[in-house]
């Protein structure tokens, strides 16, 4: 029995280091896209790292984002920019789709644009109806962005965090919020 | 099991040195690595362990263990991915990508963290116009963060004092 308790214990340690080796970032195209990228930026927090991170957030004016950095397991940052269009085709972005179009997962935010100019996408990961995650997709011509959040948060927490942790200062957060804007009133 | 008074003593005294000597290995094992894949030699840095404590007590704790390998006209470089597997491959799982940025020219920051307790060491692999630098530290969040928002202060009441 005690052999079993053991062998037991290990099989969990192992599986906990395993799972922390895994990279929890959930698309699966960044290796290529880095490849055909002339700049790519990754950035990749995990609770620990946003906990040691959020201690240099200012006291007094950043006590909402510290609050909300607090509750998340980890935030996920990738840039890539390209030196010409077509480095990654519409075939490749809904490949990324592809993987948020599960059941907890909900699209919030979809644009469109005739040109390509500026697509973006938003996803909450919705678990007991909280949301417990959000990934944003921001696609230009010449430029690729994601962001994942994992953890407890709220679009218009966005606004709180975005310019931290390398989460771009997009308009995506604009959209965000006024969607949930909208949902709360109706 | 009940540990003698003397093993107790030996393992008190020795693991701090046992825990510097395993932060080395890594920071040892990526520079090892990249003398013999790139056939380069790291220049030494006069008077490191002195910088080291300076850091430490200029930010009151917030820094230690600094160690610095210079590789200077480190052009022998083709692929910068080559470089970031390098390092990662001489880092054990217990080491985290936390950044990684690549550019053009050759441009390459990797930086690697593994939190030990309230500290978080970090690897910090930055190749900019052919010069290589491999620094590795440890940092006392709290310390650190406390020294930064003291010198914040200071600088306010600085440009706030009458001319």
């Amino acid at each position: 029995m005690k052999i079993r308790y053991r062998t037991l214990l290990l099989t969990l340690s192992l599986m906990t280091l395993s799972a922390s080796a895994q990279t929890p970032f959930p698309v699966t195209l960044e290796k290529q896209l880095a490849e055909r990228a002339v700049n790519y930026t990754e950035v990749s927090l995990d609770r620990k790292m946003l906990e040691f991170a959020s201690k240099f957030m200012d006291k007094e004016h950043d006590e909402d984002g510290r609050r909300i950095i607090q509750k998340l397991n980890g935030v996920y940052v990738r840039t890539y920019e390209f030196d010409k269009p077509g480095q990654y085709t519409a075939a490749d972005l809904e490949n990324i789709r592809r993987q948020f179009q599960t059941q907890e997962w909900t699209s919030m935010v979809r644009q469109r644009s005739k040109t390509a100019e500026g697509d973006s996408d938003i996803y909450m990961k919705l678990v007991n109806g909280e949301v417990q995650g959000m990934f944003i997709l921001s696609a230009e011509p010449k430029e690729l962005n994601f962001v994942f959040i994992s953890g407890p948060i709220r679009p218009e927490d966005l606004s709180d965090i975005r310019g931290n942790f390398g989460i771009p200062q997009g308009n995506y957060v604009l959209k965000a919020e006024k969607k949930s804007g909208k949902e709360a009133k109706q | 099991m009940k540990l003698t008074p003397v093993v107790s003593l030996a393992v008190l005294v020795l693991a701090p040195v046992m825990g510097c000597a395993a932060s080395n290995h890594d920071f040892d094992a990526v520079v090892s690595a990249v003398e013999h894949r790139y056939q380069v030699h790291a220049q030494h840095v006069p008077m490191m362990g002195f910088v080291s404590f300076c850091a430490h007590v200029a930010t009151v704790g917030g820094v230690k263990g600094m160690r610095i390998a210079e590789f200077d006209h480190f052009s022998s470089i083709a692929d910068t991915e080559e470089l970031a597997q390098l390092v990662s491959e001489n880092l054990d799982n217990t080491w985290q990508r936390f950044v990684t940025e690549r550019g053009g020219n050759n441009k390459l920051s990797v930086i690697y963290v593994r939190p030990e307790g309230k500290n978080i060491r970090m690897l910090i692999a930055d190749l900019d116009h052919g010069e290589l630098d491999v620094v590795r530290m440890e940092l006392n969040g709290d310390r650190l963060a406390k020294w930064m928002r003291e010198r914040h202060m200071e600088a306010h009441q600085h440009s706030y004092e009458p001319q």
